[in-house]
C-alpha cells in the first residue's frame, strides 16, 4: 500500500482542507480597515439575496452556461457528423487542428477575440464592407459585450465538444446502420432514431462535465471584458474575485462561491453516477 | 449506396472552410505578430506586405517576457514530473489493490473537478501564507500538482486495468518484487497513458491563469497568462503587435506538444466517455 500514501496526503492537504475552510469562511465577515473576520452566522448569503450584482451575475451565468454549452452542443454534433461522413479526405488531419483552439492557453484566446471584436477590428472592417455602416462596438456595449465573450469561449470549447462526439460516431455499430438504410430510413430518421439514442450516455455525460467547466470560467470575461462595461457581462467567478482580491471581503466571495457550489452540486452528481455506473 | 460525386465535393469543401473558420484566430495571430501595430490597426483585413520582426525583439529586450516564460517553463516542467510520479503511483494502486476508504477517494478525486476555484483560492490563501508559498512559484506547483491528480490518476486507473494482472504476477514468481514488476513491465506498457497524463498535465500548468494571477503578486514571478494580461491593460490602446508576439510565443509550446503526442491524448481524453 505504499503507493498511494502520498496521494492520499496530498489531496487531503491540497484539496480537503481548502474546500473545507472556503466553507467554513462564507459564515465570517470581514471588518473594513483591516479589523479582523468576525463570525457572522447567515448574514452573508441574506447580503447576497438583496445584491443587484449577485443576481445580474447568477442571471448572466446561466445565460454563459446554457449559450456556451448549447451551441457548442449543436455545433460539435454537426461538424462532428461532417467528419465521419467516410468520403471526407484529411480527416485525421482536420481532427487534429480543430483541437487546436482547445490547447490554446485561455488568455491568448480571449486577447485574440479582444482584438477581433474591437472597435475598429477586423469583425467590424469586414461588416464595413459589407455594407453595415455603423457595426457596434461589442465590448464597450451593454447586451453585446456578454455576447462577445460567450463567442470567445464557444471557440474554446467547441474543439474538445467535436472530437469527444466524433470517437461517439466512430464508435456506433454500422451493421444497425446498414439494415436501416435497407428498410428505407432517411438521414434524419436515422440520426434521431439511431445515432442520438446510442449516444445518449456519452452526450448526458459530456454535457454534464462542459456545463461544470463552463460554469466556473474565469479567464474569457476577465481578460476580455472586465464583467463590463457597467457590470453587464459580470459571472459569479468574477465577482467573487473582486470581491476576494479587490474588496477584500473573503468572507463574502466564499458565500459566493458557495452558491456556485450548490448550483453544482446537480450536475456533479449526475456526472459521478454516471462515470460509475460505466466503470 | 455511394454518395453522388457533387456532393462528395460539396462537402469536403464545407469541412475545409469549416476547419480553416476554427482555425481563422490563430492564423490571424500569427500574422499579427509580424506587423506594425499601426498597420495593424489601420488594415485588419489585409495581408502584410512585409515581414516585420519588430514585435518579438521588443517584447523580449523592453518587458519581462522572457524572465516570464522561464517562470512558466519552470512550473510547468516540475508539475508535469511530479504528476507523472504520483499518479502513475496512485492508478496503479486503484487499480489493483482493494483498500479502506478507496470508494470515497474515487468520489472525492471525481467530485473535485467541479469546485469552484475561488472557493479553493480562499480555503487555502490561510496555508499558504503560513508556509510563505505565496507569490513563489512552488506554492503554483503544489496546486497544479493538485489539480492534475483527480483526473489524471482516473486515466492511468484505466490504462491500468486493461492490462491483465497475471502479467506482474508472473514477474513476482520469478523473483521481482511488486515495484519492480511494476516499473519493469506494467509501466513500459502503459507509456501511452503516461504521454496523455503529462501532456494533460502540461497545458493544464501552462495554461492556468485564475491562481497565478491571484497568488504571483510580482512582475518577476508572473506566469506567461499573467503577463499578458498586465500587459493588455486595462483599457485604452492596446500595443497589438508586441502582444501579438508574446501570445504567439505562449501559446506555441502547448500547441506543438498537443500535434506530437494529439494520438495518445485524444485516445485518453475520449476513452473514458466512448468505452
Amino acid at each position: 500500500m505504499p503507493y498511494i500514501l502520498p496521494v492520499l496526503i496530498v489531496v487531503a492537504l491540497i484539496s480537503v482542507y481548502p474546500f473545507v475552510n472556503g466553507i467554513y469562511n462564507s459564515f465570517f465577515s470581514d471588518a473594513v480597515f483591516g479589523g479582523g473576520k468576525y463570525f457572522s452566522g447567515l448574514e452573508n448569503f441574506k447580503d447576497l439575496v438583496s445584491d443587484n450584482l449577485f443576481w445580474t451575475g447568477l442571471k448572466n451565468n446561466l445565460i454563459w452556461s446554457a449559450a456556451c454549452v448549447g451551441f457548442e452542443l449543436v455545433l460539435g454534433m454537426l461538424i462532428a457528423l461532417l467528419l465521419n461522413l467516410p468520403y471526407i479526405k484529411l480527416r485525421g488531419i482536420y481532427r487534429a487542428l480543430i483541437l487546436l483552439p482547445w490547447a490554446t492557453t485561455p488568455v491568448v484566446a480571449a486577447l485574440i477575440w479582444r482584438y477581433i471584436f474591437g472597435v475598429m477590428g477586423p469583425l467590424n472592417s469586414f461588416l464595413n464592407a459589407l455594407g453595415f455602416a455603423n457595426p457596434p462596438n461589442w465590448l464597450v456595449t451593454p447586451g453585446y459585450s456578454l455576447f462577445a465573450c460567450i463567442v470567445a469561449n464557444i471557440w474554446i470549447g467547441l474543439p474538445f465538444v467535436i472530437v469527444t462526439l466524433l470517437a461517439g460516431l466512430q464508435s456506433l455499430p454500422s451493421d444497425v446502420y446498414e439494415a436501416a438504410e435497407i428498410d428505407g430510413a432517411g438521414i434524419l430518421k436515422r440520426f434521431f432514431h439511431l445515432t442520438l439514442p446510442l449516444m445518449k450516455s456519452l452526450i448526458l455525460i459530456l454535457v454534464t462535465l462542459n456545463t461544470i467547466w463552463t460554469f466556473n470560467m474565469f479567464d474569457i470575461v476577465y481578460s476580455m471584458t472586465n464583467g463590463g462595461p457597467g457590470n453587464s457581462s459580470m459571472l459569479l467567478s468574477l465577482y467573487s474575485y473582486q470581491n476576494a482580491f479587490a474588496y477584500f471581503q473573503q468572507g463574502y466571495a466564499s458565500a459566493i462561491g458557495v452558491i456556485c457550489l450548490l448550483i453544482l452540486l446537480l450536475p456533479v452528481t449526475f456526472y459521478i453516477r454516471e462515470v460509475r455506473n460505466e466503470a | 449506396m455511394r454518395p453522388k460525386r457533387s456532393v462528395v465535393i460539396t462537402m469536403n469543401i464545407v469541412a475545409f472552410v469549416v476547419v480553416l473558420l476554427i482555425l481563422s484566430p490563430l492564423l490571424m495571430l500569427v500574422l499579427n505578430s509580424f506587423r506594425e501595430t499601426t498597420d495593424i490597426y489601420q488594415n485588419p483585413l489585409k495581408l502584410p506586405e512585409k515581414l516585420y520582426t519588430g514585435n518579438y525583439s521588443k517584447i523580449f529586450q523592453d518587458t519581462s517576457f522572457g524572465r516570464n516564460f522561464a517562470n512558466s517553463m519552470t512550473v510547468t516542467l516540475v508539475t508535469v514530473l511530479l504528476c507523472i510520479v504520483i499518479t502513475t503511483l496512485a492508478g496503479y494502486a486503484m487499480s489493483r489493490f482493494k483498500f479502506k476508504g478507496k470508494n470515497p477517494l474515487i468520489l472525492w478525486l471525481l467530485a473535485s473537478q467541479a469546485f469552484p476555484g475561488i472557493l479553493m483560492i480562499i480555503g487555502l490563501f490561510s496555508l499558504l501564507n503560513r508556509y510563505s508559498l505565496q507569490n513563489n512559484p512552488l506554492g503554483l506547483i503544489i496546486l497544479y500538482t493538485t489539480f492534475t491528480i483527480p483526473f489524471c490518476s482516473w486515466l492511468l486507473k484505466g490504462y491500468f486495468d486493461e492490462i491483465p494482472q497475471a502479467l506482474e504476477e508472473a514477474a513476482m514468481i520469478d523473483g521481482c518484487t511488486r515495484f519492480q514488476a511494476m516499473r519493469k513491465i506494467i509501466v513500459p506498457m502503459a507509456v501511452p497513458g503516461i504521454v496523455a497524463v503529462g501532456t494533460f498535465a502540461f497545458l493544464l500548468s501552462w495554461n492556468e491563469f485564475f491562481f497565478a494571477l491571484v497568488i504571483m503578486r510580482e512582475n518577476a514571478n508572473y506566469t506567461l497568462p499573467v503577463f499578458l494580461s498586465r500587459f493588455v491593460g486595462t483599457g485604452g490602446a492596446v500595443e497589438w503587435g508586441a502582444l501579438s508576439a508574446g501570445a504567439l510565443i505562449t501559446a506555441l509550446p502547448p500547441i506543438l506538444l498537443f500535434l506530437l503526442s494529439q494520438k495518445y491524448l485524444i485516445g485518453g481524453l475520449t476513452r473514458g466517455a466512448v468505452k
